[in-house]
């Protein structure tokens, strides 16, 4: 029998702007012990229908239907049942561990807390048990960490507790709702490792909620793919990745940059997910679909079993969806004019200090430095892209905003006439910033809401060609609004009015509407959907050949990065430490730190196993304003010496350049000594 | 040959499509709001009547009835037949040409002193904020001492120096009432300072006037004009506590403090309506001012809710 049994499933929310059919009509069963991955696109409503199976759904929200969880509807019990449920037999994590533990609470007084109330344990048994607990999900030091309040935990370590909670009265279903998208990829893999051996040890059933289907591939038995509020296919995850048979799910995965498939164009879902204030009356994914018949635009198609363990949503049959999959990808031009001798950015021992304030609030406590950046050299050519990578708290940030001003640096930027661009009075800067522009992370918040996407783009029009007339500047906009593909005829319209997709499109017009020579874009697909995605970085790598722009492409995803870069540099800690051209560095990799993240990268493809090919990191990240001495990587690394300690290493080679006093690829045996190292956690048959 | 379809296509491409403004949508939710709803119906009667009361009154505020004089407990109630229709104060004043006069002043402290606040404490609290490590260092601690000092002994102090008049008070109270506002909007500043889009047009080299401008007070309004809607009737309050100590505005001027003191005075002899009228005004604008504040609120911003 099935452990969860969801059947006709519905939730809807009451807003200001209209009921929000957030889940359709789902359909969803479970058996014990198995891992289900639910993957969509926000706004497909998997979160809800996390919230919905635990009664958690916010005040504005119902939910209708049945969820049996072993044969016993839990939709809409009364809290007294839920209460005893939710803790005892079905466990949830959430994507962001600060904001659902209690900041001022210990972590060792709130997990005693569930096993006082709900195993009827004394304080002393249950504070014991939360130290087994904290030690099975591989906390080193539990004993003594666990008085720590969850601020003093690092972020993959606040997760590693979230996790420890939530097994603590050992449930039988652990929902985890993006459990590592706050995560960086090396901790991300270490949290993904974590709950599939806990999951195996434990015996039980997962379900996977994430946009991610690398995660997928790797983690799941079984996949559903949700959107528009309904699941569209489901199967075992080896036939979904093998022959998706939905054109959802085809698109989706031919959407993704591989980390491990030759870069070219990305293959892309033309369109917009729905509005599901007023989803279409028939497949919500017909708009989108290249299978598109009439029957689709006036009937939701129900999901049907097709094959052993399988069903699809779709009116079109099986061979012609199978036929028509799109191709992955098709080769960017390698011809691009780029100028290899011609430097139009010259940096060289860029450094970034930021001044903390110590524990004392006295104004003459001494204050401490954080190097964000620490000496960072590297050469941009016209017409090159040059991919950026690193975790977070790596400085990649700082750099792109000290290249442009925005945080006082000291070192040399070169301009490509010679001047330096670090250390300019705003004046003197000026004349430049016309040709450095900026494309930003979040799309919404990167423009201002009060002003209209007319206003938005021109802005920096007026600003550095105020002799333009309002006739010329606003042929311009609209120009440059067709050209990133807007309609020009929205010029009147406000940045909410438009999705996230749309709103990055407007940040890349604004930035490229002064003709700019070099475009810094600061991680700018990593807030959009897979297949939002793959529609910015084609039209940025559009743009870049029609107009010649050099661009510096920061980014965490490694899969990104190398599809649209020409050379990559790779930063840890404020230094660089391997920069290279793209296929040098993603074929082989001489700095470990490099190895390791790129075997971080989730591929998705199921027959890829990770933990074969994984380079474990120790650890998280090291506080940068306290950064080890030496090389700063040292303290994670699987190949560190004395030497490592005394003594940083330079950046050293001609094309291919490394930070390392040991380069080259780690061997399988010095992998296997550092996996067995890093083996922290025991084993969870030595628990009681 | 023309074929309708592609011109049709081409005009909707063509055709300006006009936007749903933040304040647009602000407006709609506003609108629905019951409560703030009826708070506006109340501030525009209440508006209405300073602005037309005249009219109706019978007789002027400074006349005086000699025909109900010295028998104002019995003959001064209010009645509709001698055209007293709020009754007349102790000296045989008619107390609705009082009343329409009070609102006059009362509403006209409130606004202008809320004027001030909103204009000078945007602008101060915005550069401030915006500018940012030592200016917003000295700009704010002159804040600071300014609040430090007790206003209440201030304003009374300046009232008894320079004597008591209307350009006194508005003076007066224009002097405090930026204060808040300024380190309202300064936080709001800091916050909005570190937006990706105040950094976006950082790094294009728009100049600092005009980001604070176009960018920041624009996204700052809304707060502003939340405060600003309970700043009215802290300030209304104010003055009537000054008037209602007698060092407001001065005599044949009236205000809502200064009748509620003199009808709180008389209260022991039977004129309950000399302290009824005038405080029943004030109350319900009062009530009409927190209601549009909450409104305000709730619309511009309904994540808070």
């Amino acid at each position: 029998m099935a452990l969860l049994d969801i059947r006709g499933l519905s939730v809807r929310f009451r807003t200001g702007d209209g009921t929000v059919q957030a889940v359709n009509g789902l359909d969803l069963t479970l058996r014990a012990g198995e891992t289900l991955g639910i993957v969509g696109e926000s706004g497909s409503g998997k979160s809800q229908l996390a919230f919905a199976i635990m009664g958690l759904l916010a005040r504005n929200g119902t939910a209708t239907g049945r969820v049996l969880f072993d044969g016993q509807d839990i939709l809409n019990a009364p809290p007294r049942i839920l209460n005893r449920i939710r803790a005892e037999r079905i466990a949830m994590i959430f994507q962001d561990p600060m904001t659902s533990l209690n900041p001022y609470m210990r972590v060792s007084d709130q997990m005693a807390e569930v096993l006082v109330m709900h195993k009827g344990l004394t304080q002393h048994a249950a504070l014991a048990e939360s130290v087994r607990m904290l030690d099975a999900v591989g906390i080193p030091d539990a004993r003594g960490r666990i008085g720590l309040y969850p601020h003093e935990f690092s972020g993959g370590m606040r997760q590693r507790v979230m996790i420890a909670m939530a097994l603590l009265c050992r449930p039988q279903l652990l929902i985890a709702d993006e459990p590592t998208t706050a995560l960086d990829v090396t901790v991300q893999a270490q949290i993904m490792a974590l709950l599939s051996d806990l999951q195996r040890d434990f015996g039980m059933a997962m379900m996977l909620i994430t946009h991610d289907l690398g995660i997928v591939a790797g983690a799941c038995e079984r996949v559903g793919v949700m959107y528009g509020g309904r699941i569209r296919e489901s199967g075992p995850t080896d036939a979904i990745f093998a022959d998706p048979a939905h054109p959802y799910t085809q698109g989706l995965l031919s959407a993704i940059p591989r980390i491990d498939a030759q870069a070219g164009d990305m293959a892309t879902i033309p369109g917009q997910p729905p509005d599901m204030t007023c989803p279409p009356p028939g497949c919500a994914f017909a708009p989108r679909c290249a299978f598109r018949r009439a029957v689709c635009d006036s009937l939701p198609p129900p999901l049907e079993a097709f094959a052993e363990g399988r069903g699809r949503a779709c009116f079109a049959s099986l061979e012609e969806v199978r036929v028509g999959r799109p191709d992955p990808s098709t080769p960017r031009d390698p011809a691009r004019p780029t100028q290899p001798d011609r430097h139009l950015l010259n940096v060289s021992d860029l450094r970034v200090t930021f001044q903390i304030r110590g524990a004392g609030v006295l104004p003459w406590a001494r204050a401490r430095n954080l190097h964000a950046v620490n000496g960072v050299d590297f050469t941009l050519n016209a017409g090159e892209t040059l991919g950026v990578v690193g975790e977070s708290g790596c400085g990649k940030s700082t750099l792109a905003r000290a290249l442009v001003g925005l945080v006082p640096a000291t070192g040399r930027a070169a301009w490509i006439d010679g001047r330096n661009l670090i250390g300019l009075s705003p004046r003197g800067m000026q004349p430049y910033r016309s040709d450095i522009q900026m494309v930003f992370q979040d799309p919404l918040a990167s423009l201002n809401p009060r002003m209209t996407v007319g206003q938005i783009i021109a802005e920096p029009l007026t600003t550095h060609r105020p002799s333009l007339g309002r006739a010329a500047v606003k042929d311009r906009v609209k120009a440059m609004m067709d050209k990133v593909g807007l309609l020009p005829n929205q010029i009147n319209r406000y940045p909410h009015e438009f999705s996230g997709g749309q709103c990055q499109r407007i940040g890349i017009a604004r930035a490229l509407i002064v003709e700019p020579r070099l475009v810094i874009c600061d991680e700018p697909v990593s807030a959009l959907d897979v297949s939002i995605q793959a529609q910015v970085i084609n039209l940025l790598v559009r743009l870049q050949d029609d107009l010649r722009l050099s661009l510096i492409f920061i980014a965490h995803d490694l899969a990104v990065v190398r599809h649209v870069s020409d050379r990559v540099m790779v930063l840890y800690l404020g230094k660089v430490m391997e920069i290279a051209p793209v296929g040098d560095l993603y074929a082989t990799p001489l700095h470990p730190y490099t190895q390791a993240l790129l075997s971080a990268v989730p591929v998705p493809d199921p027959g890829h196993d990770p933990a074969l090919t994984a380079v474990p990191l120790r650890g998280d990240l090291p506080s940068p304003s306290d950064p080890p001495s030496g090389c700063v990587f040292r303290t994670r690394c699987p190949r560190a010496q004395p030497r490592c300690a005394a003594e940083a290493p330079l950046l050293q080679g001609l094309r291919h350049r490394t930070a390392c006093h040991f380069p080259g690829p780690l061997t399988d045996q010095e992998i296997a000594r550092a996996r067995n190292a890093g083996a922290e956690r025991p084993a969870v048959s030595s628990l009681p | 040959m023309i074929e309708p379809q592609k011109m049709q296509a081409l005009a909707d491409r063509m055709a300006e499509v006009r936007g749903r403004s933040p304040w647009a949508d602000a407006r709609r939710r506003f609108l629905r709001n019951r409560a703030a709803m009826a708070g506006m119906a109340i501030l525009i009667l209440v508006a209405l009547f300073a602005a037309f009361g005249d009219r109706i009154a019978v007789w002027s505020n400074e006349e005086l009835d000699f025909s109900v004089m010295g028998q104002i407990a019995t003959l001064g109630a209010p009645s509709l037949d001698n055209g007293h229709y709020f009754g007349t104060d102790d000296l045989g004043r008619d107390l609705f040409a009082r009343t329409v006069q009070g609102t006059q002043v009362s509403l006209l402290v409130g606004i202008v002193g809320a004027g001030i606040a909103v204009i000078v404490g945007t602008i101060y609290g915005a550069v401030a904020g915006y500018a940012g490590g030592r200016t917003d260092q000295v700009m704010m601690r002159a804040v600071d001492i300014l609040m430090s000092v007790p206003y209440m002994f201030v304003l009374i102090l300046l009232l008894v120096m320079f004597g008591r008049s209307m350009s006194m008070l508005f003076l007066g109270i224009g002097l405090i009432s930026w204060l808040d506002m300024s380190r309202i909007v300064r936080g709001q500043t800091l916050s909005l300072k570190h937006r990706e889009f105040i950094e976006a047009a950082r790094a294009t080299g728009v100049p600092a006037w005009r980001i604070i401008a176009r960018h920041i007070v624009p996204n700052l309004l809304g707060v502003v004009a939340v405060y600003a809607t309970l700043l009215v009737p802290l300030m209304i309050l104010t003055e009537s506590f000054i008037s209602f100590l007698g060092l407001g505005v001065q005599e044949p001027l009236t205000s809502w403090g200064a009748l509620i003191s003199e009808g709180a005075g008389t209260m022991g002899y039977g004129t309950l309506w000399q302290l009824v009228f005038p405080l029943f005004f004030f109350v319900v604008t009062l009530f009409g001012f927190f209601f549009v504040g909450d409104g305000l609120r709730d619309a511009l911003d309904p994540k808070d809710r």
